[in-house]
């Protein structure tokens, strides 16, 4: 599915959840997908349970969220509080890989 | 290895291999290898490199910490904070611009060690071995 639109409620499973805009699961709200891809950020108050979540900015997690899936994100708020079952999270320095960038344009300025 | 009151600091320009325990609060300014056992909190510095499994109450990153974190109570990654292992804690606050790469679990439960199996139901004489129901008359 791609989210391009508030959606107040879907019942059954969900595979994927794409968005390039931001996913805000409320308090009393509970995404449950395979993959969550927002490429403007997700905003989490209430419940993520997925096996890969992939965000283009900050993921913020809530006091009262709970949350589960190997997280890709360039950054992380975790306010205290919030719950995370055991899964893998990266969390680059840097996230647009400006050392590499930087390193290869000295290579070409030097070759 | 220095000490101003309460807290212990492995200074800026000093570098320490080996295993510390402590009481109440250290501190790592320079540089630690090894393995950290404390009932208080670490905190390690914003210029701080330490490569070691710790195991506290609580710790505080600002520079970077390569191994495992064990807090009995809250893990506070800050901004300037780089943690390449796995955290395990029962609250963690993380705030923007920290660089995780691990395994993560947090929760009041997530510190304790994986349950037990439940006790069985003894197979004596007189019961039907129904768990969590009273014995047939």
């Amino acid at each position: 599915m791609v989210g391009d639109e508030r959606i107040t409620k879907l019942r059954g499973p969900l595979k994927e959840l794409r968005t390039c805009g931001r996913i805000v699961v409320t308090k009393r709200g509970r995404l449950i997908a395979e993959t969550i891809e927002a490429h403007d950020g997700i905003d989490c108050q209430g419940i993520i349970d997925a096996k890969h979540v992939l965000s283009g900015t900050t993921v913020t997690l809530g006091p009262k969220s709970d949350y589960h899936g190997d997280l890709t994100a360039p950054g992380v708020v975790m306010e205290n509080g919030a719950k995370v079952k055991p899964c893998r999270f990266a969390v680059p320095e840097d996230p647009l890989d400006l050392a590499t960038l930087f390193l290869s344009s000295e290579r070409e300025d030097s070759g | 290895m220095a000490e101003t009151g309460d807290t212990t600091v492995v200074g800026a320009d000093s570098h320490f291999k080996g295993e510390l325990s402590f009481e109440r609060i250290a501190k790592i300014v320079g540089r630690f290898d090894g393995k950290i056992t404390g009932k208080g909190e670490l905190q390690v510095s914003q210029n701080a490199k330490c490569k070691a499994d710790v195991e506290a109450a609580g710790v505080q990153v600002d520079g970077l910490v390569e191994g495992n974190l064990n807090a009995k109570d809250t893990v506070k990654l800050n901004g300037s904070g780089v943690v390449r292992g796995d955290i395990t804690a029962a609250k963690m606050v993380m705030t923007e611009g920290a660089s995780f790469h691990g395994m993560c679990a947090v929760g009041p439960d997530s510190h304790k060690p994986a349950a037990a199996a439940p006790p069985q139901p003894s197979s004596q004489p007189g019961q039907t071995g129904q768990p969590g129901q009273p014995p047939k008359k």
